[in-house]
């Protein structure tokens, strides 16, 4: 089999050999290394965010009370908790936490690690194993922003919109669809994403809240139910909970005729008042502007500049203390850098013509996303400034680029149209 | 089912109530801080920033890089000052109505900074033929991200204050940047061309001062009056006198802003 | 004494592989790990191929592995004693009839098998695509042409996962692949074809009962190959006429849960 069960087995063999009991050697040095596997796992832990403790200069016993606070406030990854206030489901966290088995009834457990943490890592950091390989990167959930929703640009989704991410998938991304794990099972993820994302959004104000601090505190966050309840937690918790009631209406299209409404929705891409055009190019290829970043990366490329010019700072002026002292944070700065931090990419605004679309293809859907915009994307939200009719014909303009061929309009399609998809 | 290691901080969590102060006493006496920021060194030339989108229109203002300007007299624009004490009175005439108005304006953020208080109405407006986008990317509050057409306008308003100034971008054209300081209370101030601010209407007494600059951050160390003096994290108290307090020249070194 | 245990051991040993092989085919059919139920119209046709090849490889085996036993047992050194065994160099005989057989063999198996492979790969039923079913890491996306039989135009459907195909009928696939290898697995239709980035290939079937089915991928395509499942169901024209017509709906949606108007 391989090197370490064969000295195993050397180790456990009489001298003198019978057939037999050599056959049953084999048998148990085949065995050996499973059943090793199975009892060292150790057991799964949230990675903190250390992008954000650099960034904020946290000291370790910071960082050790933040870990402490976030572990008392949601638990582990195996044991996931929940107070009140996040309005989450226990149950449906239970189904989706842990690792992999199943329970006394057989049914399974441990579905995120099964299904997601491959690419958004154990603490949905969207840093799993595969997440290097992947373009675009998969979602970090700890930020609290979440792209394709049916409500306003700040605002978060509903647990609607989670599950239909879930059951389409994200076409033109690496994200697949879950729809045939069946709808408990989605459900139970989906209740997992919103837990994991308030506890990153919670670990993010945690930390950000050292810098608040007045020095009487000496460098300690008050671990008082009201602080912890009421400045960290709820502010994040109620604002899921808002979603929920925070749809969007959508008017009805108006009733014109649909080549009037493409060409009026033309007009509106390539005008100044929607200025689509600007980003999603004169052709629509999406090759209008081609080094912007998504909030996600900006966060990485900022620091990773601030970091830079950290690094050309005279240390001059500085006591020796204030020197060794900062040079302990660069170098701890740069190892999180390289190993917490995935490197920044430009994100592409939305080639138009592909009929790809990975918020969902519905006229509704691209509704939502011209009147919201996209959180986390470049994309401004238009509301206020298009009226819903406007917005519609460009939806349905839109909608027409894949198959507009050779600037014509209409239902006779060519070739280039159909080669294109 | 509670580990033990978790019983200690939960238990923390849940027993102890924070009785909250209601905010009502009135300050006797009424004071201002003012002072001027000081740039050391030969005053920097603002480097000229590539326009590369709608160039007809914005090509023609020789726009520059606003991080650090300083001007003729080497005063330094820009730098936000804001009392960081929690509960503070408030002068009776400080009542915010007005919204502030932050104009896309020749394609850049005017004024490059710009200060609203919670609640207060940010007024995002666009003065030039071009459409533009504003990308207000605070931490505390929703970030926004609204599509703003020739002389359109949109109003932003935020529900809590934010320790760190937000950045004010436009996606459309990459070059431009701004700044909202988001506090709960009115006194705040942004220094003008000649490095100069003035906070009114203070309570009398002592009150903490942070100063801020979006090329240096939090400023650790400037020189006031001669005398080397630190504030770490930007932070500095300050003794309010009836009659006007005067912080005097706060002279910054070039390297500060490297 | 133990050396003639250890004589009978390794020939039973020997005697066991043909016997368990031949019980483990046995058993299997009663313990559903055979073949999947066929629902295909050329499946008798493949399966009957397979039968014909089991049986014959089946009989081959028992007979070698008999040879072997009834060898290992009667020249065993402990019972025969310290005999000679003789050098043989070849035998040209011999030699002529274990190629010439199996030869003979391959190619009847070659030509008997011609129909049933031009079949499922030779002769494809003269119509536009059903379905187009693109494969991708890891998940099946597919796209029905709509009312007008035609891809590539705004009354295509797009899904995922979630093949319909109506029964009887011949049911023509463009199958294409968007980043690496995978194989388009249809186990109850018989039909595996692998999926190749920058061709679009046809695949083609007939269903003959309806019914909910795997769709599964046979070609290790990443690290996620084990979860990339679809799913088939089989119906009636009306039936899957009544679906498409449905998902188009949904996909047009302007407003919310338009499902509800349809209840």
């Amino acid at each position: 089999m391989n090197l370490p069960s064969a000295t195993a087995c050397k180790n456990n063999q009489p001298t003198t050999t019978a057939p037999r009991l050599s056959l049953a050697c084999l048998g148990v040095c085949c065995l050996l290394p499973i059943l090793a596997g199975c009892g060292q796992t150790p057991a799964a832990t949230f990675r903190p965010n250390m992008v954000e403790s650099a960034k904020q200069r946290l000291q370790p016993e910071q960082e050790q009370q933040v870990a402490t606070i976030l572990e008392a406030m949601f638990g582990t990854p195996d044991n996931p908790v929940v107070l009140p206030e996040t309005g989450l489901d226990i149950a449906k966290l239970r189904l989706a936490a842990g690792p992999v088995h199943s329970d006394i009834v057989g049914r399974k457990n441990g579905l995120f690690r099964e299904h997601c943490s491959h690419c958004h890592g154990v603490t949905g950091d969207g840093m799993g194993p595969t997440a290097a390989f992947l373009n675009p990167y998969p979602r970090d959930y700890r930020p609290g922003w979440f792209k394709f929703k049916s409500t306003e640009r700040a605002d978060k989704p509903t647990h609607a919109d989670l599950v239909t991410i879930l059951n389409n998938g994200i076409y033109g991304t690496s994200m697949p669809s879950f729809e045939l794990l069946g709808e408990t099972k989605v459900d139970a993820l989906v209740e997992y994403v919103k837990y994991l994302s308030m506890r990153g959004e919670a670990e993010l104000s945690l930390m950000r809240y050292y810098f608040e601090l007045d020095d009487e505190d000496e460098g300690k966050l008050p671990e008082t139910r009201d602080f912890l309840i009421e400045e960290i937690l709820l502010p994040v918790a109620e604002r899921w909970q808002e979603a929920e009631d925070a749809v969007i209406e959508v008017p009805e299209m108006p009733e014109v005729d649909l080549t009037e409404s493409i060409a009026m929705g033309k007009e509106l891409f390539y005008g100044n008042k929607a200025n689509c055009v600007k980003c999603h190019g004169v052709t629509a290829l999406g090759d209008g502007q081609a080094n912007d970043y998504d909030d996600w990366n900006k966060v990485v490329k900022q620091w990773s500049a601030e970091l830079q010019s950290a690094h050309e700072t005279s240390t001059s002026d500085m006591t020796s203390e204030e020197r060794s002292e900062h040079r302990a944070w660069l170098a701890k700065s740069d190892r999180v850098l390289a190993g917490d931090a995935l490197d920044p990419r430009t994100i592409q605004p939305r080639n138009l013509r592909q009929a790809i679309y990975r918020g969902g293809r519905r006229p509704l859907d691209l509704y939502y996303r011209i009147h919201a915009g996209i959180n986390g994307a470049p994309m401004p939200a238009a509301a206020g400034t298009l009226s819903p009719d406007e917005i519609w014909h460009i939806v349905n303009y839109i909608r027409s680029l894949p198959y507009e061929f050779d600037g014509e309009l209409g239902a006779d399609r060519s070739m280039v149209a159909r080669d294109r998809l | 089912m509670v580990q033990p290691s978790l019983r200690r901080p939960l238990l923390t969590l849940l027993g102890s109530v924070l009785v909250a102060l209601p905010v009502c006493a009135q300050a006797a006496e009424w004071g201002s801080i003012s002072g001027r920021f000081v740039y050391d060194g030969d005053a920097p030339t603002p480097p000229k920033l590539t326009v590369d989108k709608d160039v007809d229109v914005c090509g023609k203002h020789n726009l520059v890089n606003e991080e650090l300007i300083v001007g003729e007299d080497k005063g330094i624009a820009n730098i936000v000052i804001f009392v960081r004490d929690r509960k503070i009175d408030v002068h009776p005439d400080l009542k915010a109505t007005e919204p502030v108005v932050l104009d896309n304006l020749n394609c850049r953020f005017a004024p490059h900074v710009v200060f609203v208080q919670t609640g207060q109405d940010l007024l995002i407006k666009n003065s030039d033929p071009v459409g533009h986008n504003s990308n207000v990317a605070t931490l505390k509050n929703p970030a926004s991200n609204t599509l703003i057409p020739a002389s359109g306008e949109t109003k932003v308003t935020f529900r809590s204050d934010e320790a760190v100034p937000a950045a004010v971008t436009c996606n459309i054209h990459p070059w431009m940047k701004g700044w909202v300081v988001v506090r709960d209370n009115p006194y705040a101030a942004v220094t003008g061309e000649d490095g100069s601010f003035t906070i009114e209407k203070l309570p009398a007494g002592e009150v903490e001062l942070q100063f801020w600059h979006e090329k240096a951050g939090y400023l650790d160390s400037m020189v006031i009056n001669g005398k080397k003096t630190s504030v770490k994290r930007g932070r500095m108290d300050v003794e309010v006198e009836a009659d006007g307090t005067d912080l005097g020249e706060m002279v910054l070194d070039a390297s500060v802003f490297k | 004494m133990r050396n003639r245990l250890a004589g009978l051991f390794w020939s039973l040993l020997f005697l066991a592989v043909p016997v368990l092989g031949v019980a483990v085919f046995a058993v299997a059919p009663s313990i559903d790990v055979w073949l999947p139920k066929d629902v295909s119209a050329h499946g008798k046709e493949i399966d009957s191929l397979f039968y014909f090849i089991l049986a014959l490889t089946g009989v081959v085996f028992i007979v070698t592995e008999m040879l072997l036993f009834w060898f290992i047992w009667k020249y065993d050194v402990a019972a025969r004693g310290e005999e000679k065994a003789t050098y043989i160099h070849g035998s040209h005989t011999l030699e002529v009839i274990w190629t010439i057989i199996p030869a003979v063999v391959m190619l009847f198996l070659a030509i008997y098998q011609m129909n049933a492979w031009a079949d499922v790969k030779m002769r494809r039923p003269v119509m536009k695509p059903t379905v187009e079913v693109v494969a991708r890491q890891f998940e099946w996306r597919l796209r029905y042409p709509g009312p007008d039989e035609e891809l590539g135009t705004p009354d295509d459907l797009f899904l995922v996962n979630d093949l319909h195909v109506p029964v009887d009928e011949d049911v023509l696939v463009q199958l294409k692949s968007m980043d690496v290898l995978h194989s388009f697995f249809l186990p109850n239709l018989r039909i595996k074809q692998d999926a190749v980035p920058g061709m679009k290939i046809p695949v083609w079937f007939k269903a003959t009962e309806t019914g909910q089915y795997d769709l599964v991928c046979a070609e290790l395509c990443g690290w996620g190959h084990y979860k990339m499942k679809g799913r088939i169901t089989i119906e009636s024209r009306e039936d899957f006429d009544a679906w498409l017509e449905q998902k188009y709906r949904e996909q047009e949606a302007t407003q919310p849960n338009p499902q509800e108007d349809m209840l």
